[in-house]
């Protein structure tokens, strides 16, 4: 095996040298809180840089990073888009340092460009590129640079980078290492070519990103160096060393004041991107003085799809929750991570082999996303910690690509950014979740507008709008879902392909009482009318996901199958749908407010059947007043009930233990019912 | 226009910005020119109006009348709209979109949720909430039509059904219409049809006749969500303006007053108030100081300027680049809602006199200034009305800066020992410093929060803080310039006569302008084979539609065709590119091969300036998505006096001496203190040093200079140590 694997272990701060300590005590009162700032600016100005320049859709959906490191590869602060990459674009960084700092034939010097996409160097997979510049101050290196975005294709298998038919490595495109890509500020026009050659269904978007990626990370150089000139170097690098101090010290008080414990979550998915297959996320979360420890033992076993990782990818997902919630007002520097352990055994699908395809690890760790974000809610509602517990939000990860060349004679591969950008929020312990919250993985992105999209690609949406109910019951309920329908327009074919999941069972789970949000399935609808009909201006057409599958209004032929799906071609007049998840509810849904139970159902976040038969409100639906007397009385019976269904807790387990999903669902679940390994993966 | 020309002109021009707390007036009558200040009085807006005026033509030996009867033109800036908004207290509206499509403004791109909060506050995801809507949800109707990205109708709209839903809005009691369809802008057919159709239903002269908005009448731009947020907010903020100045103008016109009153726009211009939409005169004060620093730039010659104004909550900016305010914000914000608007950009951060001090106990005992502020009361601790957060001014009392009995010319008496004591036990104590040392920490982080603002206001827009000159307005601005100007890198700062008004005073610098837009898809350059268009029609067509509603425009205002003269700006981007970069062009029509040459030459160079040259991709394609063009009527700007030199010695400015302290020498040294209206042209008072008035004052470190120029106003410059014993006075004059 021809690969340094250890290096990705490496994510925790290095040790200080004695030039970072000398630097740190020389600081003077006000510089930290001061220069500190400045730096944080310098990276929110790289990213704003980037963005400008870029053209993928992911640009909008803000999944990417713009950080800034230590000489040694240690991250000081990013601005947040996806917290992930921050945490592993250290890791290419260290692996630079490790093997081509002496190297002769490569080095490291002022005015060098590396870029890498490999996720066995830190990566999390392949579409996540990253440029990287060094940034010197009168020969020494004092600091590092790095801007990682996910790119929309990478010349795998079937377009669109994330490939749901990848079984191996060898399936997924482009992977470059660690490698330079230019020297003396200038990028090698030979690479390019290189790298749109290997991107070849969308060239002109690789070139330009790239570009747009190196803009960002050399912005951030050329600040950091007026910086130095300006305040010298002991005060930059006094302040890099001190905010990873920083992060350290509160986070570890932070743990310590929580309440000791140990608290657990399941999460689950339904697909490998291969098959479909029931696959377990387990987390025993530990908490003990001013310690973390994930445990993920009991996870599925890897599989031969797609839907794998590697334990960094799985330790940067909780980057995502603990910079986005519990730490938010730290630095976002790796210092956090002193006190936090992981254990993600080898051989689960969450720490697969090197040769696994992990094309569609975030889409696997989005279980991940739901255990922690569950387990540590209950830690922080256990600590007192109110504001900050939720319910998970919707985590489904609804990427749906769509390629061809546009209306502009231009090849590309992008994806629906807009239903992408709204997956629902989870509930609070106050209130109802945020409705279209955002891309889970990287919140801060904005969705395209409609006319965005239609002006860049040949679609015509039929709506977007909230999805009916797509979130999680209870006393508060997860924010919305939403949902899109698109028709090709103006050119012979485009071919579109999912990695959404959940049309089985949903990832993200409800909180105390709360329920999940809900499934949804895959649609298309082959050989339609839909052009004539609009046309004809018939009256008819459908207005969401759920009137277009019921009432078929539109001809042709439908499809409903599972969300994650392969690369098709669909001709012009044919339709595709996608759809968001909901956020995870809050609480007993019989506590809920039957006011709000009612608004709900007239913003069309519910249905009567739902208003009536889960929260048990009574009301009259022309006047929309609830029947307050009624609403009591169903809400008692209902109460009644339940403890007629009530068993103790010896009886339930008897009983629940008995149960076993059917062997199909469970062909890469692992041994039922503890997922261990059974069996033998050969890739080839 | 000729009758407007001929017409007597009149002896008075009067600028008036009525802000949140004080309602500003400046007045310019004959050679003269005064400075009044009233209460605003938010009940009813004509009051301060009034009172602000009456106050000035006092000073002038005037009558309210008698000088209104004189008075050539009124300027008028505003919060109201401001005010109306976060007070949610406008009419009840309904939005009409295309079906499917009614979630749009509620979906708001996804994390609607960040917009117009801090990225601070945006970054813990479970604390954050999306905005209260404007128009709810139970308010919003789809109708059946659709019009495709080239303009084309591939639905028909359903009449019978939009007028089923149109009963419904109307039994809901709605007040006015907004009506946002997709790729309305490419073709109004459908939004111009449900005008008609509201209009059949409840004509003019019913009592249910209700305002319709169009929104590609408002706006003519793609992106439906931003297109929507403007058209509402002009309709929300729309009525409650317009009875705000026919109460302004009735009262006016009772008193004698019959010519123009112009309102000042937050897209840099200035335009009669009937024929003004109420979303753009969100946040006019400050966008007028952004205008008067760029016409006060031009005079002194500074192409590049940050306006800053620190008051006493909050710190606002605006910039001035290449002598221009073609400046805009990338995604602006109005309230809570993104808008595609060229809305001059002003910043706000919580940094103030008021601003409180405390400690971060989270982060390892961080020392924090704001952004919650002591207000004016109970105000700083050294007021003495019972405030107990030591606040930066609290800090500047104590480093010397400020005279406890010459506050606010002696007006308000500071209690120097309390603000210690409060310094002492909130800060200095639980840091283990001393106060005086825990005082020039305050002033520090509060100077380094605004410096790194004014950094990345700049950096972010791609310009280099170095190549700008400060303009330091407001109570707090001078005694902190120095503190946040050289933190940012500036090293030049300009401190006016007219700080305290400035955004009054500045409206009498603003000319007539109006701003048209409309996007159109023009592919300039193509990808790969790099044809250039030929199409120039296209172009051509664009920019004479727009010319002729602006003409129409002025010339209902009074303005003939010669007098208009027209700037445009084209929003562009390599091909496939999600954001446009706004680009000056060159030309304002396309006759040949070398105009299309000259409008590529213009972006790349604009573009290399802001990003990096390792960016520009013309391989990729050229594209025009917005035109933006610019129809200016020229004033006749109010004039600064001047002065004779009168050398360089400010010793007969001189009112004595007071311990402050200087971070340099890390201690107090015995320092100068001179009287502001003693100083005269050519003065050169060298730092440390204190200069007073009875509105502001100027805090001077050992490293700076003021120079005085010709118009009484200080110039500083930070200086390279050791700092020149002697420096020719001439030199520094002829630099400014």
């Amino acid at each position: 095996m021809p690969f340094d694997l250890e290096i990705n272990e490496r994510l925790k701060p290095e040790p200080l040298t004695e030039f970072q300590k000398a630097c740190m005590e020389k600081l003077k009162p006000g510089e930290y809180e001061i220069y500190s700032e400045k730096l944080n600016n310098i990276v929110l100005e790289g990213k704003e840089i980037l963005t400008r320049i870029g053209v993928s859709g992911f640009f909008h959906g803000g999944d990417l990073i713009v950080g800034i490191y230590t000489a040694q590869g240690d991250l000081v602060t990013a601005y947040c888009g996806v917290f992930l990459h921050s945490v592993t674009t250290q890791i290419a960084i260290k692996y630079i340092l490790k093997h081509f700092k002496d190297d002769p034939t490569v080095g490291i010097r002022e005015g060098d460009i590396f870029y890498c996409n490999e996720a066995l160097y830190g990566g999390v997979h392949n579409p996540d590129q990253a440029a990287i510049m060094p940034i010197f101050h009168n020969g020494e290196l004092v600091a590092w640079s790095a801007a990682a975005v996910h790119q929309p294709e990478t010349g795998a298998i079937e377009p669109g980078g994330m490939p749901v038919s990848a079984r191996t490595r060898y399936d997924e495109g482009l992977k470059m290492t660690p490698v330079k890509i230019g020297e003396n500020y200038q990028i090698r026009n030979d690479i390019l070519d290189m790298m749109a050659n290997m991107v070849s269904r969308a060239p002109r978007m690789q070139i330009i990103d790239t570009k747009a990626r190196v803009v960002g990370c050399d912005r951030i150089r050329v600040r950091i160096q007026e910086l130095i000139q300006e305040k010298g170097v002991e005060v930059v690098v006094g302040v890099m060393s001190k905010m990873i101090q920083v992060a350290e010290e509160a986070a570890r008080k932070r743990i310590e004041s929580w309440e000791d414990g140990i608290y657990r979550s399941v999460a689950f998915f339904d697909t490998i991107g291969i098959q479909d297959s029931l696959i377990r996320t387990s987390l025993t979360l530990i908490k003990k003085g001013d310690q973390l420890i994930f445990d993920f033992s009991g996870s599925s076993p890897e599989n031969d799809g797609s839907f794998n990782g590697f334990a960094h990818i799985t330790r940067a997902h909780s980057a995502i929750y603990l910079f986005g919630v519990p730490f938010a007002d730290l630095p976002t520097a790796s210092g956090i991570y002193s006190n936090i352990e992981f254990k993600v055994p080898q051989g689960t699908f969450l720490n697969a082999n090197w040769d696994a395809s992990v094309a569609n690890s975030p889409v696997a760790n989005s279980g991940t996303m739901s255990v922690i974000g569950h387990a540590m809610a209950k830690l922080l509602f256990a600590s007192g910690q109110y504001e900050l517990a939720s319910a998970v939000y919707g985590t489904t990860g609804c990427t749906y690509v769509v390629a061809g060349v546009n209306q502009w004679g231009v090849p590309y591969a992008d994806i629906l950014s807009n239903v992408f950008n709204s997956e629902g929020g989870g509930a609070r312990t106050n209130r109802d979740g945020i409705d279209s919250w955002g891309f889970p993985w990287g919140c801060w992105g904005k969705g395209p507008d409609v006319e965005d999209v239609e002006n860049e690609q040949p679609l015509v949406h039929l709506f977007f709008k909230h999805r009916k109910n797509s979130m999680g019951f209870g006393k508060y309920r997860g924010g919305s879902g939403t949902t899109i329908a698109v028709a090709v327009q103006s050119v012979p074919y485009l071919v579109f392909q999912s990695n959404a999941k959940n049309h089985k069972v949903p990832t993200s789970q409800g909180l105390f009482g709360g329920y999940p949000p809900s499934t949804h399935p895959g649609i298309k609808i082959l050989n339609t009318d839909y052009f004539e009909k609009m046309e004809r201006g018939d009256r008819d057409l459908p207005t969401d996901a759920i009137e277009l599958v019921k009432d078929r209004a539109i001809q042709g032929d439908y499809v409903v199958e599972g969300s994650v799906r392969f690369a098709s071609a669909l001709p012009k007049g044919d339709i595709y749908v996608g759809m968001s998840s909901g956020g995870g509810g809050y609480g007993d849904v019989l506590q809920r407010d039957p006011q709000s139970v009612v608004e709900d159902l007239r913003k069309g976040f519910i249905s009567e059947w739902v208003a009536r038969n889960v929260y048990k409100v009574e009301f009259d639906a022309s006047t929309w007043t609830v029947d307050e007397e009624a609403t009591l009385r169903l809400r008692n019976e209902e109460r009644q009930a339940r403890k007629k269904r009530g068993k103790r807790y010896e009886e339930f387990m008897a009983e629940w233990s008995r149960k076993k999903p059917p062997e199909t669902a469970l062909s890469y679940y692992g041994e039922w019912p503890n997922a261990e390994p059974n069996r033998q993966l050969v890739r080839i | 226009m000729t009758e407007m020309a001929e017409r007597q002109k009149k002896n008075a021009t009067i600028d008036i910005d009525i802000g949140g707390t004080f309602t500003d007036c400046f007045i310019h009558y004959k050679d003269q020119s005064v400075i009044a200040k009233s209460p605003t009085t938010g009940y009813d807006l004509s009051v301060c109006f009034m009172r602000a005026i009456e106050k000035g033509a006092g000073q002038l030996g005037l009558t309210l009348e008698e000088l209104l009867q004189d008075t050539e033109v009124i300027r008028y800036s505003t919060t109201v709209a401001m005010n109306k908004l976060i007070e949610r207290k406008g009419p009840k509206l309904a939005l009409i979109t295309t079906e499917g499509f009614e979630d749009i403004t509620f979906i708001g791109k996804g994390s609607q949720w960040q917009d117009g909060i801090s990225s601070q506050d945006a970054r813990n995801v479970v604390k954050v909430d999306k905005p209260e809507p404007l128009i709810p949800r139970k308010l919003v109707v789809g109708v059946k039509e659709r019009v495709d990205f080239t303009g084309k109708v591939i639905r028909p709209l359903d009449e019978e059904d939009f007028r089923d839903k149109l009963q419904y809005l109307v039994d809901q009691g709605v007040m006015g219409f907004v009506v946002n369809l997709l790729w309305s802008f490419k073709n109004p057919v459908h939004e111009k049809r449900i005008k008609e159709i509201i209009q059949e239903e409840y004509p003019e002269f019913y009592l249910g006749s209700m305002p319709v908005f169009l929104s590609h009448e408002v706006l003519p731009k793609r992106f439906e969500y931003s297109r929507a947020n403007v058209t509402i907010l002009n309709a929300y903020l729309h009525q409650s303006i317009a009875e705000e100045l026919a109460s302004i103008g009735d009262e006016l016109r009772d008193l004698g007053y019959q010519r123009s009153l112009l309102m000042v726009y937050n897209t840099g211009g200035m335009g009669e108030v009937f024929r003004t939409a109420a979303v753009n005169t969100y946040n006019g004060g400050p966008v007028s100081g952004v205008i008067g620093s760029s016409q006060i730039g031009k005079l002194y010659g500074f192409p590049n300027v940050v306006f800053s104004d620190m008051g006493g909550t909050s710190f606002d900016l605006g910039l001035v680049v290449n002598g221009s305010t073609r400046f805009y914000q990338f995604h602006p914000v109005i309230d809570r809602w993104r808008v595609d608007l060229p809305i001059i950009e002003t910043k706000s951060i919580g940094a103030g006199g008021g601003s409180i001090a405390w400690i971060n106990k989270n982060l390892g005992n961080r020392l924090e200034v704001g952004p919650q502020s002591a207000g004016s009361y109970p105000g700083p601790v050294a007021f003495d009305q019972g405030g107990t957060e030591p606040t930066v001014t609290d800090a500047d009392l104590v480093l010397g800066y400020i005279d406890p009995e010459y506050y606010h010319g002696g007006q308000l008496r500071l209690n120097k020992a309390k603000a210690e004591a409060a310094i002492e036990q909130k800060i200095a104590k639980p840091l283990g410093i001393s106060v005086v040392e825990a005082a020039a920490l305050i002033k520090k982080i509060v100077d380094g929060n605004m410096g790194n603002i004014i950094h990345k206001e700049t950096a972010l827009k791609g310009y280099d803080p170095k190549d700008f000159v400060l303009f330091a307005m407001g109570g707090a601005g001078a005694t902190h310039a120095c503190g946040y100007g050289f933190h940012a890198g500036i090293s030049r700062i300009l401190v006016l006569r007219q700080s305290p008004v400035f955004c009054a005073f500045s409206s009498s610098m603003m000319d007539i302008k109006h701003i048209y837009e409309e996007s159109r898809h023009i592919v300039l350059l193509k990808p790969v084979t790099k044809e250039l268009m030929t199409d120039y029609e296209s172009f051509n067509e664009v920019v004479e539609r727009l010319k002729k509603k602006a003409l129409r425009d002025l010339a209902g205002e009074g303005f003939p065709e010669e007098d208009v003269l027209f700037e445009l700006e084209l929003d562009m981007k390599f091909g496939g590119q999600l954001n446009v970069k706004r680009t000056s062009s060159p030309v304002l029509a396309l006759k040949g091969e070398a105009d299309v040459k000259a409008v590529w030459e213009q972006f790349t160079k604009e573009y290399s300036e802001a990003y990096s040259p390792l960016g520009v991709y013309p391989e990729g394609g050229i594209e025009i998505e917005n035109f933006v063009l610019h129809a200016i009527v020229p004033q006749p700007k109010y004039q600064l006096q001047e002065y004779e030199h009168q050398g360089s010695d400010p010793g007969a400015a001189l009112k004595g001496t007071r311990p402050a302290y200087w971070e340099e020498y890390r201690d107090f040294r015995d320092t100068k203190v001179y009287q502001m209206e003693k100083l005269r042209c050519g003065n050169i008072v060298r730092g440390p040093a204190i200069i007073e008035s009875e509105n502001t004052t100027v805090v001077l470190p050992p490293n700076a200079t003021y120079t005085v120029d010709k118009y009484l106003n200080g110039f500083i410059e930070k200086i390279e140590q050791p700092m020149p014993e002697q420096k020719d006075a001439e030199e520094i004059i002829s630099m400014t």
